[in-house]
């Protein structure tokens, strides 16, 4: 419910960082209007003056809850005062009155005044659904209803007569429907059709020349968006104080540049209309992300922690991963989520999540989660090619590493894991900063219990490289999967599982998993420490095996 | 005040000798956050810390108008709403430095000191996450006839988030017991609260209260006494079945978002200016120019308030580091 609102302000957006002249609108019932993502898309709307109309199709029924029992004002249309913006409340079944009260919305729109409130008060002639009873109406509410029918006051208040063009119109109904029921069921085979947009060839990746040049994931993360940017113009960046909390204007000393810095200095050279700060309004700049996705732009959200993003599931979950497969392939949502993710920085219990495997589980979105800044590089820059909606997990213990840094513009494909240390007794499994903890496992083992391990840098949760898992646990025998989050439906059950299906006759220990503990992540540091995988139990763990 | 009626009203005023409590209760906030920056920089506090200098006044006003049996949830920058509802200094620091001797036992540290027993409900570091909180907080109230009220404090930043939207219109239609005060503190981060907020010309955050058919006020946040008043007379018609009231109290913080944000974003000049309106300083004034206080008790305040703070903190830092075995038992309740 309320969830096409976004999606609506971030056409506008697209229409307006476009220049199509286009006009965004929403519409929406009155249930909706008392949804949170209501608030924060006209608000968003209003302080970035977009082309968009929200008409509010208040039938005075949220399915079988009256509007005075959801709604605290009378006026669906007062609430648009909150945001300085214009808002109506016309007649909705008078088809001149919405006419003309759309017609100038849309003008001012055009001429760049911004959005309206459009409160249009209709009846609802039948039921939430077909076949409900409406037991919660009365009788004489519901023949009342059935006298506002707009085609009959239409009629009336034209003179026209309709017959003729209603029995027209009737048989072309039943035609229709006809055509309909004679056509074919879809195969079921081809169920899995429209999940995600595959480019023809696996991937087109452009492999960047060894380099000696180093520089930190921030870098790498930065110089990627810089990349995307200059390459395309559809690409726009947007979040919370991601140009520097120094508002629209020209950026004061000392912007940030975002909380982690890894934007700065972009403002500077693509402006405001690109690099956009945001409210705090997680659920509504998500789906205007979205929004803007389908309608022409390539946005990259900065969603700066994992942990915000509950507050935007809907966009992500309902919206943009399910966009293309219920459109039947008609619309690609290509978008990034960046966002960071991981704990280790004493931020406490909600500041600190890893969020693996909600995000890997969603059908629809790719989740990419790299290790290092050459990787973070090569597949943000995939990821903004990509056509479909990818969540891009930065750990935060990461940013400040340092490691190679090719220069300029380069792909890493999605989907393809690397094996980072070549090994015979022991296939390490990890992803993120699960990966240098790896390393140093493995060189322990080595140094000292003579153990070979090998180690899988995962890069891309989802789509997940089964084969370069499978051939390496095939040849090790042993499977140990480092993950940050908490064990239970975790990435490291989902890879024991595929494990155990896949290379069942070739283990010679059972698949291990080194996970957090069972908990929210907790704020004392003794607690955290033990809270999360370390080299130590990594190493143990494989001792055990 | 202004009701949805339009009704204007007066609360009971505080006598000299809560309002000195006040002035202590303001000067001990500064004094623990200048604490809280100087451990800090040695070393004892894990993370990061959001400090509240300059806005004593919103908390110790509003916290002023309540019983204490009256629920507040606050927010990660909540240190001036624990300590004004009585949280103790030792559990106070020793909850920042993450150890057993916390109020929360070293679990939630800086952004989540939450004192149960002094009807603290939660301080969540998700921006908006309290108001709904509060708005059920007070709506239990309401239904079990109980004579308290929810108090939800948040800051400009929040007011663009859906969860006040939809908790301001569930609380009006409700008619839950609660009292919405939103700490305008110019910036949500680093942003100036009108790049991210779209209001009517000149409009305030409070008259988004209109939309929901509820009663507003905007106070001057530096001043706990017209916090105070406002909050009491908004618990008053809250107990009185007249519903919620949004009030903005508009403050300011002398320091940055967080600890490694300097607020170089901010004009030149900005920070003095409201400096001038101290609320320390302008209650301060206020009892000495009454009568209430001689100048030499207000530099004793300052001492022995300092005495304090320093025994505090150090005791704090004495206390053992929390135990895995006593973590697990705070997952699910028996």
């Amino acid at each position: 419910m309320g969830g096409g609102i976004s999606l609506a302000v971030g056409a506008a957006l697209a229409s307006a960082t476009l220049g199509d002249g286009r006009v965004a609108v929403s519409f929406f019932g009155d249930g909706a209007a008392n949804q949170g993502i209501f608030h924060e898309s006209l608000n968003l709307a209003a302080i970035w003056g977009l082309p968009v109309i929200f008409v509010c199709e208040n039938n005075g029924w949220a399915e079988s809850t009256p509007v005075s029992y959801s709604t605290s004002v009378e006026d669906i249309s007062q609430r648009a005062l909150s945001y300085g913006m214009p808002g109506v409340t016309v007649d909705g079944s008078d088809y001149l009155a919405v006419h003309q009260a759309a017609a100038t919305a849309v003008e001012r729109a055009r001429q760049g005044g911004g959005p309206t409130l459009i409160e249009a008060k209709v009846v609802r002639m039948r039921g939430h659904y077909v076949g409900d009873p409406e037991q919660y109406r009365s009788r004489e509410e519901r023949r009342s209803a059935r006298g506002e029918d707009p085609v009959t006051r239409f009629q009336e208040a034209s003179g026209v007569d309709l017959t003729a063009f209603t029995a027209e119109t009737s048989m072309e109904l039943d035609k229709a429907v006809e055509m309909a029921r004679a056509a074919a069921w879809p195969d079921p085979l081809e169920v899995g059709r429209y999940v995600v947009d595959e480019p023809a060839a696996k991937h087109s990746a452009t492999m960047p020349a060894p380099t000696e040049r180093a520089g930190t994931f921030r870098q790498a993360v930065h110089e990627a968006l810089a990349e995307a940017m200059r390459a395309n113009t559809s690409v726009i960046v947007m979040g919370e104080d991601i140009s520097g909390g120094s508002g629209l204007g020209p950026p004061l000393e000392g912007a940030m540049g975002g909380t982690f810095g890894v934007t700065k200095g972009l403002l500077e050279e693509f402006g405001p209309e690109r690099v956009r700060d945001t409210p705090i309004s997680e659920a509504g700049f998500t789906g205007a992300a979205v929004g803007a996705a389908v309608a022409g732009l390539r946005p990259v959200v900065d969603l700066m922690w994992s942990s915000f993003t509950p507050y935007c599931f809907d966009q992500i979950f309902n919206q943009a991963a399910k966009m293309r497969y219920m459109f039947g392939g008609q619309t690609d949502v290509p978008l990034v989520l960046r966002m960071a993710a991981g704990a280790g920085l004493r931020a406490g219990g909600q500041h600190s999540d890893t969020l693996y495997s909600i995000f890997a589980s969603i059908p629809g979105i790719k989740v990419v989660a790299p290790s290092n800044p050459s990787d973070a590089k090569g597949l943000l820059l995939s990821a903004v090619a990509d056509n479909n909606p990818v969540v891009f997990l930065e750990h935060m213990s990461l940013y400040r590493t340092s490691g190679p840094l090719p220069e300029g513009s380069y792909e890493l494909p999605l989907g393809s894991a690397s094996v980072v240390r070549e090994g015979s007794d022991v296939s390490l499994i990890a992803v993120s900063a699960g990966v240098p903890m790896a390393l140093e496992a493995a060189d322990r083992l080595s140094d000292e219990f003579e153990t070979s391990a090998e180690v899988i840098d995962l890069r891309t949760l989802s789509p997940l490289d089964v084969e370069t898992i499978n051939a390496s646990v095939a040849r090790t025998g042993r499977a140990l999967v480092i993950d940050e989050s908490p064990p239970r439906c975790s990435l490291a059950s989902e890879i024991a599982a595929l494990l155990a299906e896949s290379c069942f006759g070739r283990l010679r220990a059972p698949i291990a998993r080194v996970c957090s503990a069972d908990t929210p992540v907790p704020f004392s540091p003794p607690l955290e420490d033990a809270f999360l995988p370390s080299v130590e139990r990594i190493v143990h763990a494989v001792r055990r095996m | 005040m202004v009701g949805a009626e339009g009704r204007v009203a007066s609360a009971i005023a505080p006598g000299p000798d809560v309002l000195v409590s006040w002035l202590e209760k303001m000067i001990e906030i500064r004094l623990a956050e200048d604490k809280v920056m100087e451990i800090y920089m040695q070393g004892l506090v894990p993370g990061t810390v959001h400090l509240c200098q300059g806005m004593e006044g919103t908390s110790v006003g509003a916290c002023g108008a309540l019983t204490p049996d009256d629920w507040v949830v606050c927010t990660y920058r909540g240190h001036h709403h624990a300590l004004s509802r009585g949280v103790d200094l030792v559990g106070f620091f020793a909850e920042i430095m993450g150890r057993e001797n916390g109020v929360c036992g070293g679990m939630g540290g800086s952004s989540h000191i939450v004192d149960r027993s002094l009807g603290m409900l939660g301080s969540p570091a998700i921006i908006g996450a309290g108001i709904p909180v509060a708005t059920g907080a007070g709506l239990s109230a309401k239904l079990r006839g109980e004579q308290r009220v929810a108090v939800g404090f948040f800051g400009d930043g929040a007011c663009n988030i859906g969860t006040f939207h939809e908790a301001l219109n569930m609380a009006q239609l409700w008619r839950s017991q609660v009292v919405f005060v939103v700490e305008n503190n110019q910036y949500g981060e680093y942003t100036p609260y009108r790049d991210s907020t779209a209001l009517a010309d000149g409009g305030n955050i409070a008259d988004r209260a209109g939309a929901y058919g509820m009663a507003s006020a905007v106070v001057d946040g530096q001043d706990a006494r017209a916090v105070y008043e406002a909050v009491s007379l908004a618990r008053a018609r809250a107990l009185a079945g007249e519903g919620p009231t949004l009030i903005e109290a508009q403050t300011y913080r002398y320091r940055g978002h967080s600890r490694t944000d300097p607020g170089a974003y901010r004009p030149p000049g900005e920070l003095d200016a409201w400096k001038q309106r101290d609320p320390i300083g302008i209650l301060g004034d206020f009892l000495i120019t009454e009568g209430a206080l001689a100048a030499s008790g207000l530099e004793t305040m300052w001492e022995r308030t300092q005495v304090a703070v320093d025994e505090a903190a150090d005791v704090a830092a004495e206390g053992g580091w929390p135990t895995i075995q006593q973590a697990e038992g705070f997952v699910y309740a028996e």
